[in-house]
């Protein structure tokens, strides 16, 4: 196991209260894996992978376990947590148009990362590891004194990328790394990071509301809902048998290139207010099988034909 | 556009500017009340001394014909000589200058230290008690006159404590080498600590004065821009490298913040010299603002043409240096 989440519970300290970003959740990735997250804007899935390396606001609320490794991570203090970042855990943010500083040379950031974790690395050796990882995503090293408006936006993905790996971290926080791209791009991006994931033996945390995407890449996908995972399963279970509502409704919203059926299905309401989430499941105010104690009481997480499923649906079912 | 073309094109431009500036200077002054010859003579020459005056300054020609006259001599570099004193005006400025030139680099230190240094960590403290103390002391400095503000630390360290002196740039009794004019640099390479300290002892509060005014301004610039540029991605995606919380505010946000300050700057820079005509006169201080003030008491007309003009040329030229300084932090202003 690389990476494990208990009961975990990150909440967002606001005016009007706590909002339950991410609610009691159980989460693991082993060695090697890509696992998949995939849900809706505002389900809690960046706040997961954010709050990971604790890169949240400073009065957010963490509770429960995560662990790197043997690494407890929720006790850390900034200064402990601030050596996983980067080294342990490396981090590839959704647009890479604003993500890269505009005023420093690309060869500047990979410097300051490298001096941050390994003060004793001299100028030569930054050079040559900088060089090295960004031949691997496919720039020319001697890119490297340009300043990241020179790039075009691909490309500016493969620097953040290079970024995130050049400290060999054993885990890979992908957040929506291709969703600013085009779809050729995005393709070539996806491609890369799986090639890589292999090379570094690493394991990736993919978030992503692109169902399409971590079909291909993930061995096993997590669907988040209103801060629960509703549905574990692998790839494979995920999409030829879908067992919650709402993995059910996702899977027949995404959009295809069919030219009679070019209706855009979607899943009507939106996801609750999370300072004040429904009682009882969280999707049955837009759940179209909702029975009575699924507004009532919270369901328990049930495993149905190798998939864990959080739904009332299920709950009576034999295994 | 290379530098070099630009900086000539700005040049340029700065041309027309001050000729408006000339023409609008040069018919105020002759609009508004008030005499050169009377204010030379006093009210009570007799008619044929001030009709000869009159004559002497050219006074008596039509204001047309006065008005090319000076601007054929301002083409040939000429400004004119003072009627209160009848040196060259040129003179007079190229002498006092570099007391104006000390007293504004002096300043501006002072408030780039507290800007940024301050700015920075109120900044990296949003809505903790140092960015609210730095919210207040930028609008209560705001708000103070420059000259009040003088007069209450001349009172206090001038007065009550005697530390520093209220006014000038050098004690009688202390003597120096005038090289560059500025006194600070000239007693240093002289070696001459004694004039050092008394140089930098008439230089606090004049200096303390004008700085915090500036400070002001440019605190709340660099904690605005900083409090922005934290919250941008790349801030977020330097901490998930797990960069130093000093790296990341001084070398990520502050340095990004900066790019909006200095095209602000050039313009702040102007309102610096306004600022330094109520510290000089507050000070006694013998540099071009007091100098402005002295010879508009007097209605000495080419002394003030003169200089404004040349207020108008260091800003445009001090803008053009901040451009270039921009640039070099800026590198999407070079390419």
């Amino acid at each position: 196991m690389i990476f494990e989440a208990k009961d975990l519970r990150i909440y967002y300290k606001t005016k009007k209260g706590y909002v339950k970003a991410v609610d009691n959740i159980n989460f693991s990735v082993e060695k090697g894996q890509t696992v998949g997250l995939v849900g809706e804007s505002g389900c809690g899935k960046s706040t997961f992978g954010q709050g990971i390396l604790k890169i949240l606001p400073p009065t957010t609320y963490y509770s429960g376990n995560m662990r790197i490794e043997d690494i407890e991570l929720v006790g850390l203090n900034e200064n402990e947590i601030r050596k996983i970042r980067g080294k342990k855990i490396g981090m590839i943010f959704q647009d890479p148009m604003t993500s890269l500083n505009p005023v420093m040379k690309i060869e500047k950031l990979f410097f300051e990362t490298l001096k941050t974790h390994e003060p004793d690395i001299t100028e030569e050796e930054a050079r040559e590891r900088t060089a090295k990882v960004l031949e691997k995503v496919g720039i020319e090293p001697k890119r490297m004194s340009e300043y990241s408006f020179q790039f075009s936006g691909g490309m500016r993905q493969r620097v953040m990328i290079a970024l995130a790996l050049v400290l060999n971290p054993i885990l890979v926080i992908a957040d929506e790394p291709t969703t600013s791209l085009d779809v050729i791009v995005q393709a070539q991006i996806m491609k890369l990071l799986n090639e890589l994931r292999k090379e570094y033996d690493m394991s990736m945390i993919l978030i992503t509301h692109d169902l399409g995407v971590v079909a291909e890449m993930a061995d096993k996908i997590c669907v988040m809902y209103a801060g629960h995972i509703v549905e574990e399963a692998s790839s494979e279970n995920l999409y030829y048998n879908p067992k919650h509502p709402y993995t059910k409704l996702l899977l027949k919203s995404i959009p295809n290139t069919d030219i009679n059926d070019l209706e855009l299905k979607y899943i009507p309401g939106f996801p609750p207010d999370l300072s004040n989430p429904p009682v009882g499941c969280r999707f049955s105010p837009r759940c179209p099988f909702k029975k009575e104690i699924c507004e009532v009481k919270e369901p328990p997480i049930v495993e149905v034909e190798g998939s864990k499923v959080k739904c009332w649906l299920y709950s009576g079912v034999e295994k | 556009m290379s530098l070099k073309s630009y900086i000539i094109t700005r040049i340029i431009l700065a041309l027309p500017m001050i000729l408006v500036l000339l023409i609008l200077i040069f018919f105020i002054l002759r609009i508004i009340p008030g005499d050169p010859v009377l204010a030379i003579l006093g009210g009570k020459a007799p008619v044929e001394v001030i009709e000869a005056k009159r004559h002497e300054l050219g006074l008596d020609k039509p204001i047309i014909i006065q008005f090319f006259d000076y601007l054929g001599d301002v083409a040939k570099g000429d400004l004119g000589v003072s009627t209160l004193t009848n040196r060259p005006v040129w003179n007079e400025i190229k002498d006092r200058f570099p007391a104006t030139l000390e007293l504004t680099i002096f300043a501006f230190i002072i408030a780039l230290v507290i800007g940024i240094f301050w700015g920075a960590e109120a900044a990296w403290r949003k809505d903790k008690p140092l960015d609210i103390s730095a919210r207040v002391y930028s609008i209560f400095i705001y708000a103070i006159p420059v000259f009040w503000l003088g007069l209450m630390l001349q009172l206090l360290f001038g007065i009550y404590l005697r530390w520093l002196p209220v006014g000038g740039r050098l004690s009688p009794r202390v003597s120096l080498d005038i090289k560059t004019g500025l006194l600070l640099l000239d007693s240093l390479i002289t070696w001459n600590w004694e004039a050092f300290w008394d140089v930098l002892k008439h230089l606090l509060l004049p200096g303390i004065t004008l700085g915090l005014v500036i400070s002001s301004i440019f605190l709340r610039m660099v904690r605005n821009n900083t409090v922005l540029m934290l919250s941008k991605d790349f801030v977020k995606a330097a901490k998930a490298r797990g960069l130093k919380p000093r790296v990341i505010l001084y070398g990520h946000a502050v340095r990004n913040a900066f790019v909006p300050i200095f095209t602000i700057m050039g313009m702040q820079f102007a309102l610096l010299l306004a600022g330094a005509v109520l510290t000089e006169t507050t000070f006694s201080w013998p540099g071009i603002g007091s100098y402005l003030v002295l010879k508009i008491k007097y209605r000495d007309f080419p002394a003030i043409q003169g200089a404004i003009i040349f207020f108008a040329l260091f800003v445009v030229i001090i803008s053009i240096i901040i451009d270039i300084v921009n640039a070099l932090v800026d590198p999407r202003v070079r390419y």
